[in-house]
């Protein structure tokens, strides 16, 4: 066997043991219960354990626990059996007692916080239970007849009938946790500086790992016991409203490296080569519940590995101030699941999707991987200041994209040196009706500072909760930002119930070099990039975007929607305040970076009550009351000039279409993902009423279009019309967008107007180079003359994948234009063919329709400080229903 | 409305992908457009082909005001009824602040389907202005370029699928609805269109900004 040479010296453990309770003499019947047996039985209640501090040291920066305190009184006592078997094994198990504990901080020494702490912790235990195996740590430690340590059938169970994180005062609350993991096989190999821990391959899968929490939630009463919160389904449940609950079921195979040393000095440098599965029909891998809908993956598979693996130091900065480092300058994660079902339980799949994610340090453009994590968050409460900051940086990679060989002006998925072009790219892919779509080629870097607090809100609701620090003005159409307005700025704290995410100049940027398309992972990786990262959009996400955060965002538990469609007690809660500046985003881009770009982008984002909730509908995002300005460029009065704006083409030099301000005031507009595809779709005529074909029109007269209607695409070389099915299967986004309107004085109904609206509104406008302003004002959404504003304006967009028809002239130089139709090689292929030849397209139906939409006028004026003149006074759009149709082909 | 904008542009860009060197084209070689880089687009678009949701039931009720001024449905008057229980689009845009008039195009829908759609991003070198004639060559003039445009490859053939479309004036933008000093809603229809069967569109568009 190996000696390890583990640099125990740099790593004291302090102990500082204030008072341990006495351990009970054990009377005489008790030591026949530990004699009488096989080995030693030892019966251990230690009564109370009190721990001053326990520290852990690294190149002379210490992280502590303080006040430990496990009380053992109120528990039972821990049954402790040692033996050695017959075949030399180590045999350890220890049923473990029912314990409540407490850390007064996790933390590291020296900061200059109030505390220094991270969080505190108080928790309750169950004793073992026989029947689930948790409360249990059971190792079985043998020689594998290699010189290496044996696991295998080890496993240790946990159950907390409450775990507390405290966050000076507020806590962040588990429920009935449950934790596992079973060594089915493992080896402990000692190498040289190095312990390795060998878990097994795909067929003998080392680990069973168990994460099972009831209910997640949140309470400000520091002093809420611990264990016992009541029915979960009764009102006077003690958390509340919560996330919902979780549960993760894996196995895992794979290596492990623990090595001595970090990226500087002393530290610990962690190696994994892990694949995390679960290929189970029964048992799904993750199980997020709430208000009785699910997301539910299964058949999942995830693999980990890291060259340099992941590096923790202790360290301190300029300030002196210590932090806990973690770095990794390359890391992959790949992940596929075939089935992952949003809502109903019982509800049909969105499919099979895979992706794969690649970081590695960019050490020449300074874009690193990292994460400093320093005690403290960024608000106290004026005696402590416990959370976390997080300094954090990431550089993640595509290889470029691939030039066609024979001089195309198309190109596809690059690859780096020595690997193939699926292990080079990061992308995020979906099967539907056994064909691949990938969301390609993704490059992304960013840094900043991330800090996480329990916060909560004023007691009454404060005066500016709902001011927009957008300043409108009417006489010239225009506006600008105050900031000294809004609830939540630089130089004012507004706070939420929940967890506050604090952004502090994050700076990123992304890219995707676009969607290419195949019946396998192959062929979707020698497929030309096309555009399609456009539909992003519609769930606000650029194709590209560079940009600079700042603000906040507080997720509370308890959604808005349950099973009736209103008030859940389960879900997510969000409000927020946050401003993208410096901001530079594609609406669409080639992989070369040219397209259409809004420059000089300044995003200012305000919600209030929104949340995410699992619904029928699948994952629904509600924005709450959101208002929020986009003002992209800005017209410069003292020289006329744009700085910034609309860029046709290159970002950097491309040419300016002027600057526009997009400001809009949303009342619980929803943005949800499900399953469902583009379906059928007739080209040149009308879906039968029941499906399965088309027809030019009504020929026979009876009112419907059947298959009595004669269907010019059955026959013929010249059909009239064409009937394509692009499956059920596939993705559906649904964005209903509630566009508020604003009363202002003097009209009807400000009286008794909604107060949240004030100062806020619904406008457009576009300025040209040349200081040209329109200005399109106060456009709304509502149901009907009638009034309400329930239905919105919806757009509803559902992607597939799916084979087309596609013409061309494959015989150019004869001098006649004669367009057959083709597969992807160019070979000519019959109508017949198109099903299973035709080459594979990206399949989009898009819907947009609403009842009505109300837009007060269009102005214009010579500049945008000028007076602004009347061109339209009132434009108004009733019972709209427009579709398209579309399947996109990439051609070469 | 903007989301609409943004939607079109959205769907509009699916095709934006990759970069083409474009130099003049003859139209013979305007067949040939699928053969290189980009996206083949084919579809249909259509404009409530089986009505909206605002007047689902086919039907377009006219309203009369309550007490606080607020329509309500008028069950006196009968219904407007939809051409084949199927009600399009209404726009209607009023110019002038004082004018009581509104122009409307209304009853809009059908569908236009097409195969061959053909979108990319190219660089041209060169363009036409048709500001300027050129006595000597006796044409527009041609002047050099190096821009980024957006080049719609058109699908030759587009096919109208009972497209129609009523063209009229209105004493209010909402149908059926009275003013506010309780003049009934009218409504005098202009003209009507409807367009059926195919028409022949060939070349290419190329969008890009000019100052």
């Amino acid at each position: 066997m190996k000696k390890l040479l583990f640099p125990v010296s740099a790593i004291a453990l302090a102990v500082h043991v204030h008072s341990v309770g006495a351990l009970e003499a054990l009377d005489d019947s008790a030591m026949s219960n530990v004699s009488g047996q096989a080995g030693i039985t030892i019966d251990l209640n230690p009564g109370d354990v009190s721990i001053d501090a326990l520290d852990y040291t690294q190149d002379g920066v210490t992280a502590r626990m303080s006040d430990i305190f496990i009380n053992g009184s109120e528990g039972t006592s821990s049954k402790i059996t040692l033996d050695v078997n017959a075949d030399g094994d180590l045999l350890f198990r220890d049923e473990l007692g029912a314990r409540d504990f407490s850390v007064g901080g996790v933390g590291m020494v020296g900061s200059t916080g109030n505390s220094g702490d991270f969080f505190s912790l108080r928790g309750a235990t169950s004793a073992y239970d026989p029947v689930t195996d948790y409360g249990l740590v059971d190792l079985k430690i043998g020689d594998d007849g290699n010189g290496n340590l044996k696991l295998d059938g080890s496993q240790v169970g946990l159950f907390f009938d409450g775990l507390h994180f405290g966050d000076d005062g507020l806590e962040w609350i588990i429920d009935d946790l449950a934790m596992a993991a079973v060594i089915n096989y493992g080896r402990l190999v000692v190498g040289d500086g190095s312990l390795d821990f060998d878990f097994g391959d795909e067929n003998n899968r080392g680990l069973s790992l168990v994460y099972d929490a009831k209910a997640i939630g949140l309470s400000s009463d520091p002093n809420l016991a611990v264990g016992d919160y009541g029915d979960i389904n009764s009102a006077g449940y003690l958390l509340g409203d919560t996330f919902g609950s979780l549960r993760v079921d894996l196995d895992a195979y794979g290596t492990l490296s623990i090595a001595a040393g970090g990226k500087t000095g002393q530290g610990i440098t962690f190696i994994p080569a892990l694949t995390l599965i679960n290929d189970s029909v029964d048992r799904p891998a993750f199980k997020y519940t709430e208000d009785g809908y699910v997301i539910l993956a299964k058949n999942f598979k995830g693999e980990f590995s890291t060259t340099s693996g992941f590096m923790l130091d202790f360290e301190e900065d300029e300030s002196n101030n210590p932090y806990l480092a973690l770095r990794y300058s390359d890391f992959q994660f790949a992940f596929s699941l075939d089935d992952l079902v949003l809502g109903e339980e019982n509800g049909s799949s969105l499919g099979s999707f895979k992706g794969q994610v690649l970081f590695e340090d960019d050490v020449i453009a300074g874009h690193t991987n990292y994460l400093h994590f320093y005690p403290g968050g960024a608000i106290g409460n004026g005696v402590t200041q416990q959370g976390v900051t997080a300094k954090i940086g990431w550089n993640i990679v595509s290889a470029d994209p691939l030039a066609d060989p024979d001089g195309g002006d198309f190109t596809t998925p690059g690859s780096f040196a020595g690997k193939t072009a699926a292990e080079s790219n990061t992308y995020f892919a979906m099967n539907d009706d056994g064909n691949w779509v990938y969301f390609n080629g993704f490059n992304g870097w960013g840094e900043g500072t991330v800090s996480l607090d329990l916060t909560s809100a004023p007691s009454s609701t404060p005066v500016d909760l709902y001011e927009n620090p957008y300043v409108y003005n009417p006489l010239t159409g225009q506006g600008s930002f105050d900031d000294n307005r809004g609830y939540d700025r630089d130089n004012k704290v507004g706070t939420y119930d929940g967890l506050r995410i604090d952004f502090v100049d994050l700076k990123g940027e992304y890219s995707f070099s676009g969607v290419t398309v195949g019946t396998s992972e192959e062929e979707a990786m020698e497929s030309p990039y096309m555009g399609g990262t456009e539909l992003l959009l519609a769930l606000e996400v650029f194709p590209s975007y560079s940009f600079t955060l700042n603000g906040n965002l507080t997720i509370a538990p308890g959604g808005r929607i349950d099973s009736d469609g209103i008030g859940g007690t389960q879900g997510l809660t969000l409000n927020g305040d946050l401003r993208v500046t410096e901001g530079n985003a594609a609406i669409t881009v080639d992989e070369y970076g040219r397209g259409v770009w809004l420059t000089g982008v300044t995003y200012d984002l305000h919600m209030r009550g929104a949340s995410l909730d699992v619904t029928e509908d699948g994952l629904t995002f509600n924005k709450g009351l959101t208002w929020s300005t986009i003002k992209v460029g800005n017209y410069n009065s003292s020289t006329g000039e744009i700085e910034g704006g609309i860029i046709f083409g290159a970002k950097d030099d491309g040419k300016n279409l002027g600057a526009f301000t997009l400001e809009r005031l949303e009342d619980n507009t929803t943005i949800s993902v499900a399953s469902g595809g583009a379906g059928e779709v007739c080209i040149g005529g009308f879906l039968w009423a029941s499906g399965g074909g088309c027809a030019v029109g009504d020929t026979n007269g009876n009112g419907i279009y059947d298959s009595g209607d004669s269907d010019g695409s059955v026959n013929g070389s010249d059909p009239t019309t064409r009937y394509e099915n692009r499956g059920e299967q596939g993705l559906t986004i649904k964005v209903k967008a509630k566009f508020a309107e604003a009363i202002k004085p003097g009209e009807a109904g400000y009286a008794t107007r909604d107060t949240r609206y004030d100062g806020k509104g619904n406008r457009f406008s576009w300025t040209q180079p040349n200081g040209t302003t329109l200005t399109l004002d106060n456009f709304s959404t509502s149901d009907g003359p009638e009034g309400g504003n329930d239905y919105g304006l919806n757009i509803d967009l559902n992607l597939d994948v799916a084979r087309t028809a596609v013409k061309k002239d494959i015989t150019p130089d004869d001098g006649l234009n004669n367009p057959v139709l083709v597969d992807s090689n160019d070979n000519a292929i019959t109508l017949g063919d198109i099903s299973t030849q035709g080459p594979l397209g990206f399949a989009v139906l898009g819907r947009v329709h609403f009842k009505q939409l109300n837009i007060d006028g269009l102005k214009l004026s010579a500049t945008p400080d000028s007076t602004p003149q009347t061109l339209i006074s009132a434009i108004t759009i009733q019972n709209a229903d427009i579709q398209a149709n579309l399947t996109a082909t990439p051609i070469r | 409305m903007i989301k609409n904008t943004l939607k079109t542009i959205a769907l509009i860009s699916v095709a934006v992908s990759s970069n083409a060197e474009l130099v003049s084209m003859d139209e013979s070689n305007l067949a040939n457009i699928s053969g290189q880089g980009g996206v083949y687009l084919s579809g249909e678009f259509s404009i409530n082909k089986e009505g909206g949701p605002l007047w689902e039931d086919g039907t377009r009720p006219y309203y009369q005001l309550d007490g606080n001024g607020e329509p309500v449905v008028d069950n006196s008057i009968s219904p407007d009824q939809c051409n084949n229980g199927v009600c399009g689009l209404r726009l209607a845009i009023k110019l002038n602040e004082n004018s009581e008039g509104w122009y409307v195009i209304d009853d809009l829908s059908g569908g236009m389907s097409f195969e061959g759609l053909t979108l990319r991003t190219v660089n041209i070198k060169s363009a036409v202005d048709y500001d300027v004639w050129d006595d000597n060559t006796n044409d527009f003039q041609i002047v050099a370029l190096d821009e980024e445009v957006l080049q719609i490859g058109l699908p030759g053939k587009v096919t109208f699928n009972d497209f129609k479309f009523k063209y009229a004036v209105a004493n209010n933008g909402e149908f059926g609805v009275p003013l506010a000093d309780g003049t009934a809603f009218k409504q005098t229809e202009i003209f009507g269109v409807e367009l059926n069967g195919a028409i022949t569109l060939q070349g290419n568009l190329l969008l890009f900004p000019v100052d």
